[in-house]
């Protein structure tokens, strides 16, 4: 059979499907059918515009519902535990072990989803402990020294074929430095930038626990 | 008055699953009625709507179950029926809340007017 429907109506369930866009697909469309449900329910043909606006501020909002649908805030508050484990995850203090320590207090953080502390972990492993050993490593590798002084003559025949494929020694004595360095401080700027965020990511978090 | 509203939003919170359940104890019933019988009580829900998320907690822990079913004379209803575990909690709410309110009624003066 036909539902009942209002352009009034039609246009909170817009609005409700928008504002559910912050909840996980499944519990989305679940709630969106039980209001959808309501409202047709909750209507009849001959209901007038007074009617369909009575029966939609009884409802509520459709920003009061999602957010009576959105997961318990946590209680917790940034402090001790957030700060230590992003200071020892970038400076780690001593080797590998600060950071591990550092890791284990991020995951038993309440306040950063399971997204964020993978970011944590992910940029940079080992923290700056272990980019400086990788400036070790790049080091030492545009060190080491390069085969056999490469000939640049090339013959109209051979042109084609050189130019496409460089002399691989010559390549690495150039470009290894610079490219390692340049990788470097993009891995330790990148490490702060996301240290900044999760902190301030964790703030926010501890802010909205607090009581409205 | 702040203070007032602050502590019934609170108890609200805490009873309303377990008025809920209790709605429910006496027989199955879909969404929209639970929303209208519950928002028709003075001061106990603020938006029919957030019943929806809360019967959803409540089938999440298994304490309410629900089917969609075609109804004669109007969109599909989702039926929610109490389950045994839901029966647990509310006997278990009911003996505390009784003793609970017993004794904050104990304590408090005689109404003044």
């Amino acid at each position: 059979m036909m539902t009942a429907t209002h352009p009034v109506a039609e246009d909170y369930l817009r609005r409700f499907e928008r504002a559910a866009r912050a909840l996980p697909a499944r519990q989305r469309q679940e709630l969106v059918a039980e209001i959808r449900s309501h409202v047709s329910t909750g209507l009849a043909p001959d209901s007038t515009e007074a009617d369909v606006h009575s029966l939609l501020d009884e409802l509520g909002t459709p920003e009061a519902i999602v957010a009576a649908a959105q997961p318990d805030l946590p209680t917790a508050r940034r402090g001790l535990r957030e700060t230590l484990a992003l200071v020892l995850m970038v400076f780690g203090f001593i080797p590998i072990l600060g950071w591990i320590v550092g890791v284990a207090l991020m995951l038993s953080s309440t306040l950063w989803s399971g997204r964020q502390k993978l970011l944590g972990i992910l940029v940079w492993p080992g923290g700056l402990g272990s980019v400086v050993l990788l400036g070790g490593f790049v080091s030492v590798a545009s060190g080491a020294p390069c085969g056999t002084e490469v000939n640049p003559q090339v013959t109209p025949t051979q042109g084609y074929l050189t130019a496409t494929a460089p002399d691989p020694c010559a390549e690495t004595h150039t470009s290894w430095p610079v490219t390692g360095v340049a990788l470097i401080v993009l891995i330790v700027l990148a490490q702060l930038a996301v240290a900044g965020y999760l902190y301030q990511a964790a703030g926010r978090r501890s802010l909205q626990a607090q009581p409205a | 008055m702040v203070v007032a509203s602050d502590v019934l939003s609170q108890l609200r919170r805490g009873a309303l699953e377990y008025c809920v359940l209790g709605l429910l104890a006496g027989e199955e019933r879909y969404g929209f009625d639970i929303a209208r019988t519950l928002g028709a009580i003075d001061g106990m829900v603020t938006g029919q709507g957030t019943l929806y998320p809360l019967l959803s907690r409540l089938k999440k822990d298994g304490h309410v179950s629900a089917t969609w079913r075609e109804s004669e004379s109007g969109p599909p209803r989702k039926y929610y029926a109490i389950t045994a575990e839901g029966r647990r909690a509310l006997a278990d709410f009911t003996t505390q809340w009784r003793r609970f309110r017993d004794a904050v009624d104990d304590i408090l003066p005689e109404e003044q007017t």
